[in-house]
């Protein structure tokens, strides 16, 4: 150790005596955090910070050896902050021990002036230690040895002098054999030697062990290329520690915190698929042992169906993300639309923690901002200061519900009627009969605008009709609820996930369509005479009431005639609040299908969002029953 | 690492050379018509489809090929062609049409063969094909053999 002038820097030992041991204590916790999971970055940042100052303060009052060490040790986490390099268990341990030795070190240089040999010899070790698990991930850490013919060691490249611990310089001219452990010396030379006499041209590998000037073994990846120079050939010797390090298992964490693991959402589509067919599998393998009675192929099937669900339980957990990952970016956009419209508001976020399918919640951003948008410049008022408007995910029953709510005007039915009129979206002797919902669904028509103000910002008619399309393409509905002067609600909602759905397939004439379960209210059979013709349109009595009724058939648009003596099955959709008859000629079956997405020629046939696959192989399409609504009634 | 991706990058190109001047040549009302073979991904036999309702006649149905949806077109209903019983030389092109596999019921199936640009012509006044004008990239020219090249995308995307 270099000889230091005590006396320079001694009225400040003590401050940064003070100062290390206040920030060890700050890497130690950070690293306890860190252990707990291993996908957090914030304590790579806070060790990364720390020990860059470590390294400054130890420069500044001459403790090079702390220097130095502190230099390779902020690299290391720097790679990891950047995820260059995974966390191991062995890179926590590496960490601890780092902490251990500055400790060590700055204790020993303040005693004494020097480092005891003791604490080099660590320091030598953590350095290995470091650049083996660096050599491992990153191809620019590998170490290199140069042999010649008579494998004696030419050169070592930095990262080659870090992992074995010799320079190059103390290297060279021996004999490559010193860089692996005794047990193994005979049979690795000779694989080294036979590769030198027949000079391949193509390079090869395998997996050694690998000792290193401390006498530690590791396994290291040995790969072996020839290089000709211009008077003589060199072989070189490519190594990258190739330890099974252990990556701390807790899937719990791992799954609560997914949106910080750099999964490809292409693997995750994939497992979703092979989920998929699986399943499609097991409803074709229940098709077919339906007849046969044997009880063992029975229990089995359950097993095998419980695991199944189990699977496809956790594949679809692991595409979920907290809808905070959308919801963060709006606290800002709702401050700069206040701004915009020089209006005060309070915006408050709720539920932040309920998770979505990432797909789903990657199409959920666009109406949210609409509807934002919405209520910052119809449903507050100027002089409300402030207003306030409130961004709320929540659970309810099988379904995620989205709302946004503000405390503002409230939306003017009667006005909303008069533009709707004006505008010819309802004609004017059906206004007064109207009933409220169905002027308020018109805010969610393409064209249709509420503002005031043709000029207003928001008021070009586009926007609100984009919430029920989304919803729609993702199964869900989207409604509005309002009070007068006391601020209205927007609610989508969502199914939980989009994928995979309880459907019921229903039959009519010789095909079969399936129909989402969450829209359907009840079923019931029903005698052709249950139908009555009001004004020209066909209506079934449901617990006196009226509701409007259609055969699927004839909604779309096929030439199957139902004869009058045939009973019927009528789907009673929930739409909204209002009930729906839908006719078909039988039910066959309930189950959980994956809705498989149509490709953009069947696209264009709109009666339909997507298909599941029958259990005996054939395709059911998915009614669009929103759309098909739509198109019948609007 | 950069020189094997660049040989991956030259071979696949390569490729693509070869490739783009060979045609799957299927039979169709007494003549012959290709596609780029570079847009085929697989030909299957005529299976069960489900016919999608109002959906217009040239539209055969879904189909369902290894867990995917894929829609079938029938050629000779595609340009009103006289319809023909499908037997058992009629098969299905798994043409790769926007990112999808979408089918193409066919007559017959008969090779790939390499058509070299200086063999393609532009379509002379030729009866049949008047129905299909705009849908023609060029007639490959050959030995006693004329093979109508088809633009499948605009076959595809057009109603």
């Amino acid at each position: 150790m270099p000889e230091r002038d005590k006396t320079d820097f001694s009225q400040f030992l003590g401050e940064y005596l003070a100062d290390v041991k206040e920030s060890f204590q700050i890497m130690s916790n950070a690293l306890f955090a860190l252990e707990k999971d291993y996908l957090l970055t914030e304590p790579l940042d806070e060790l990364f910070r720390e020990v860059h100052t470590l390294k400054s303060s130890s420069s500044m009052i001459g403790f090079s050896g702390v220097m130095q060490l502190a230099q390779v040790v902020e690299g290391f986490l720097d790679r990891l902050r950047k995820s260059e390099v995974r966390v191991y268990e062995e890179s926590i341990d590496i960490l601890f021990e780092a902490i251990a030795v500055f400790e060590k070190m700055a204790g020993e240089y303040a005693e004494s002036g020097a480092v005891s040999f003791e604490t080099e010899g660590r320091a030598g070790a953590l350095r290995r230690g470091i650049a083996r698990l660096e050599s491992r991930e990153m191809p620019a850490f590998q170490g290199i040895i140069a042999l010649n013919k008579e494998r004696h060691i030419e050169w070592l490249n930095p990262a080659a002098e870090r992992m074995f611990g010799y320079t190059s310089d103390a290297a060279r001219g021996r004999h490559v054999s010193m860089l692996i452990p005794e047990p193994n010396r005979g049979e690795v030379e000779q694989f080294l030697a036979e590769y030198v006499e027949k000079d391949e041209r193509e390079s090869i590998s395998r997996e050694v062990p690998g000792v290193s000037k401390d006498g530690s073994v590791f396994p290291m990846e040995l790969s072996l290329s020839g290089m000709n120079l211009p008077e003589r050939r060199l072989f070189l010797m490519i190594v990258r520690e190739a330890g099974e390090f252990k990556v701390k298992a807790e899937l719990t964490t791992a799954i609560e915190k997914i949106q910080t693991i750099r999964v490809g959402t292409d693997l995750l589509d994939n497992l979703f698929n092979l989920v998929g067919e699986l399943i499609i599998n097991k409803n074709r393998i229940d098709t077919l042992i339906a007849p046969i009675e044997k009880k063992e192929l029975k229990s089995a099937i359950a097993v095998l169906n419980r695991t199944i669900n189990a699977l496809q339980e956790n594949v679809s957990a692991s595409r979920m993300v907290p809808v905070d990952e959308i919801f963060r970016r709006f606290p800002r956009l709702v401050r700069d639309l206040a701004k915009n419209a020089g209006k005060e508001v309070e915006f408050i976020i709720k539920g932040g923690d309920i998770e979505l399918d990432k797909a789903m919640l990657d199409s959920l951003g666009e109406p949210i901002i609409h509807l934002l948008r919405n209520a910052v410049d119809h449903g507050i008022r100027e002089d409300q200061k402030p207003g306030a408007i409130r961004l709320t995910a929540k659970r309810a029953e099988n379904h995620i519900l989205i709302e946004v709510e503000d405390n503002g005007r409230g939306i003017d039915i009667g006005h909303m009627k008069e533009i709707a009129v004006k505008r010819g979206f309802i004609a004017p002797d059906a206004s007064p009969l109207m009933q409220d919902r169905d002027v308020l669904n018109l805010l969610f028509k393409p064209g249709f605008t509420s503002a005031e103000k043709v000029t207003d910002v928001s008021g070009r008619g586009v926007g609100l009709d984009v919430v029920k399309t989304v919803a729609g393409k993702l199964s869900g509905s989207a409604n509005v609820v309002t009070k007068k002067d006391e601020g209205s609600r927007f609610t989508m909602s969502l199914p939980l996930t989009t994928a995979i759905v309880q459907t019921l397939l229903v039959g009519v004439g010789e095909h079969i369509f399936a129909i989402p379960t969450d829209i359907i209210s009840e079923t019931l059979g029903i005698k052709r005479e249950e139908i009555k013709v009001v004004q020209d349109a066909q209506v079934l009595i449901l617990r006196d009431e009226a509701i409007p009724y259609f055969e699927l058939s004839e909604v779309l648009g096929m030439n199957h005639r139902t004869t009058s003596s045939e009973s019927r099955i009528a789907v009673i959709i929930a739409r909204g609040e209002r009930l729906i008859g839908v006719g078909v000629d039988s039910m066959i079956d309930q189950k959980e299908n994956i809705i498989k997405p149509l490709d953009p020629i069947a696209q264009q046939f709109r009666s339909f969002s997507g298909g599941t696959i029958l259990g005996d192989g054939s395709v059911a399409l998915m009614l669009d029953i929103p759309v098909l609504l739509e198109l019948k009634i609007g | 690492m950069v020189q094997e991706s660049l040989r991956e990058a030259m071979h696949e190109d390569t490729e693509d050379e070869i490739e783009r001047d060979q045609y799957l040549v299927f039979s169709g009302q007494y003549q012959e018509f290709g596609i780029q073979a570079m847009r085929i991904q697989e030909i299957v036999p005529l299976s069960g489809m489900t016919k999608v309702p109002s959906a217009p006649p040239h539209i055969e149905g879904i189909l369902n090929l290894r867990g995917r949806l894929v829609s079938v077109i029938d050629f000779r209903k595609r340009f009103g062609f006289p319809p023909k019983d499908h037997d058992e030389d009629t098969r299905i092109i798994m043409v790769e049409h926007h990112g999808f596999p979408t089918g193409v019921i066919v007559d017959s199936v008969a090779e790939v063969i390499r058509i070299p640009d200086e063999k393609v012509q532009q379509l002379p006044e030729y009866s049949t094909v008047a129905v299909m004008e705009g849908y023609i990239t060029g007639v490959g020219m050959l030995d006693k053999r004329l093979v109508i090249l088809l633009d499948i995308d605009r076959i595809l995307s057009a109603n």
